[in-house]
């Protein structure tokens, strides 16, 4: 059995998922992963937390500011360039916290990360990948990462946000890797949270944390003019996206749990076993053959976190209280889960 | 479905460029980055002493300057020529800019950068023929790339006073994000 943690884009909201984990890690310490999948903030936190430094993410979601992460600039004059901040001090950030040793000891631990990236050139998701040996890709495309140089840049493509933060040329420098030249940007562009690649990976239990509430936000103002109804209308679109996830992979997840439980009345009703699995063998290809059935357990806020539009609010005080909140979530998910749901006491 | 993706498309990009032009007070200062900037300006106006007939003056500049105190002060100097008195003349001297305020740009209520400033111009200088004037003037910087001002120089010693409007625009390259 695979478990894997999942970890979705917030920026600054990240802080919430590095709340879950101390705690989770805490009540739980016998609880280990096999693969972990970050997107955008979600990479930054699945890295790190699969190194076991859990005080590295404290400390950068509890001191970390906007201009540790960008340089901010007059918005005309950027026009014509590539992103309205230069990231270049989250690149440094990220060279320090993520050294040649770092990925050396996560390819000796076995551990598989994921990092997803949308490629500008091809349109296509990417997910780099420390052991692309381990995955079967659905839709996307999977890159092993060469170096630890390699790696960083993967992640610190996967937290860069467009038109706010440069493209990064993941590639670049890196020798043996394709097209030097293909610009990448934060994977949550197409996929808010991966849970598909740790289902492709082989992880049948599943700890996914979501950086936004699953109910929408009672606005109860009146939308008087263009920009705020144009606003809330872009608002509605982008939590589509984060639920359409959501939703297709419990979907996914729903349907493996009753063709278990269809086999298993087969089973009791005396039909042999290695009838019911030619009964489920079919010759084309389905992606739910040879399945064993997921479980996915969720975490999120009840309330929106805050962090300003697109997370990309750092402040210090604030991401504080959103680790506050994670801390509580993961309390109230523990006192809700069934005895017989955990497996890694 | 592609044409629910085409509309999604243009309605971020509608928004997002309508938000980030709404000017609010400063908060993060992007104004007066640190480094060279250069601007090249024209500028016109009058030539009193408030009792003979007023002259006409117009001219053209060069205004480099660098910041010494990002997000406060710029010294650097001016050179120019400019016609009055049926005359083309030279002018150069130094030149300070201290600014004033900044107007940031903010997308649902978060600042992402700056828009313009206001800035104080104070500058002495010395002409080609006997002028010594020094003056000060406010400028509106809008996008590090745009000024246009209103300035009052005290010449004393013709005894004249110059009040004078002025456009410029940078000539100095923009820093563009490295390439990473």
């Amino acid at each position: 059995m695979k478990r894997a943690l999942v970890i979705s884009g917030g920026g600054s909201k990240g802080a919430f998922a590095v709340g879950v984990l101390k705690q989770l890690f805490h009540i739980f310490p016998n609880l280990d992963f096999d693969i972990f999948v970050g997107s955008s903030a979600g990479s930054l936190v699945v890295s790190l937390a699969a190194l076991n430094q859990m005080d590295t993410l404290s400390e950068i979601y509890s001191t970390i500011s906007n201009d540790n992460l960008f340089i901010e600039g007059n918005i005309v004059d950027k026009l014509g360039d590539t992103s309205l901040f230069d990231v270049t001090p989250a690149w440094n950030l990220i060279q320090n916290k993520y050294p040649d040793q770092a990925y050396d000891q996560l390819q000796a631990s076995g551990k598989k990360v994921f990092l997803t990236t949308v490629c500008l050139q091809t349109n296509e998701l990417n997910v780099f990948t420390n052991d692309a040996l381990s995955i079967k890709p659905g839709n996307y495309k999977v890159v092993q990462t060469l170096d630890a140089n390699h790696y960083r840049r993967a992640l610190l493509a996967s937290c860069c946000e467009p038109v706010f933060m440069q493209p990064i040329q993941i590639a670049r420098n890196v020798a043996g890797a394709a097209h030097p030249e293909y610009q990448y940007v934060d994977g949550g562009v197409l996929k808010y949270v991966g849970i598909e690649m740790a289902i492709d990976a082989g992880a049948t239990e599943i700890f996914t944390i979501l950086l936004s509430p699953d109910k929408s936000t009672l606005v109860k103002d009146q939308f008087t003019n263009l920009m705020s109804i144009l606003g809330e209308t872009v608002d509605i679109l982008t939590s589509s996206v984060g639920k359409t996830d959501v939703a297709i992979t419990d979907q996914y997840a729903a349907a493996l749990k009753y063709i278990d439980d269809v086999k298993t009345k087969m089973k009791m009703a005396g039909i042999d076993e290695n009838d019911i699995k030619n009964y489920f063998t079919l010759p084309t290809a389905n992606i739910f053959q040879d399945k064993e059935p997921i479980k996915i357990f969720k975490i999120r806020p009840d309330d929106y976190l805050g962090g300003g539009p697109g997370g990309l609010t750092f402040d210090p005080s604030e991401m504080q209280g959103m680790m506050a909140k994670g801390i509580t979530a993961f309390n109230q998910f523990a006192a809700n889960l069934p005895s017989g749901d955990v497996t890694w006491v | 479905m592609q044409i629910r993706i085409n509309l999604f498309k243009k309605m971020i990009w509608i928004f997002l460029f309508c938000n980030l032009t709404s000017i609010t007070h400063a908060q993060t200062d992007t104004e007066f980055p640190k480094g060279f900037i250069m601007y090249g300006k024209l500028h016109s106006g009058l030539v009193t002493n408030f009792s003979s007939p007023d002259l006409f003056i117009g001219g053209i500049q060069l205004a480099p300057q660098y910041t010494v105190v990002p997000h406060l002060l710029r010294i650097g100097a001016i050179a120019g020529g400019f016609y009055s008195s049926k005359k083309i003349q030279g002018e150069f001297g130094p030149s300070v800019s201290l600014k004033l305020k900044t107007f940031n740009a903010k997308l649902e209520g978060a600042t992402v950068g700056s828009i313009a400033n206001i800035n104080l111009l104070i500058d002495h200088l010395w002409g080609t023929n006997k002028q010594r004037q020094i003056g000060a003037g406010i400028i509106l910087d809008t996008g590090n790339i745009i000024t246009i001002g209103i300035t009052t120089h005290r010449d004393y010693n013709l005894n004249t006073w110059l009040f004078q409007s002025e456009i410029g625009i940078r000539l100095t390259k923009k820093h563009k994000n490295p390439v990473i």
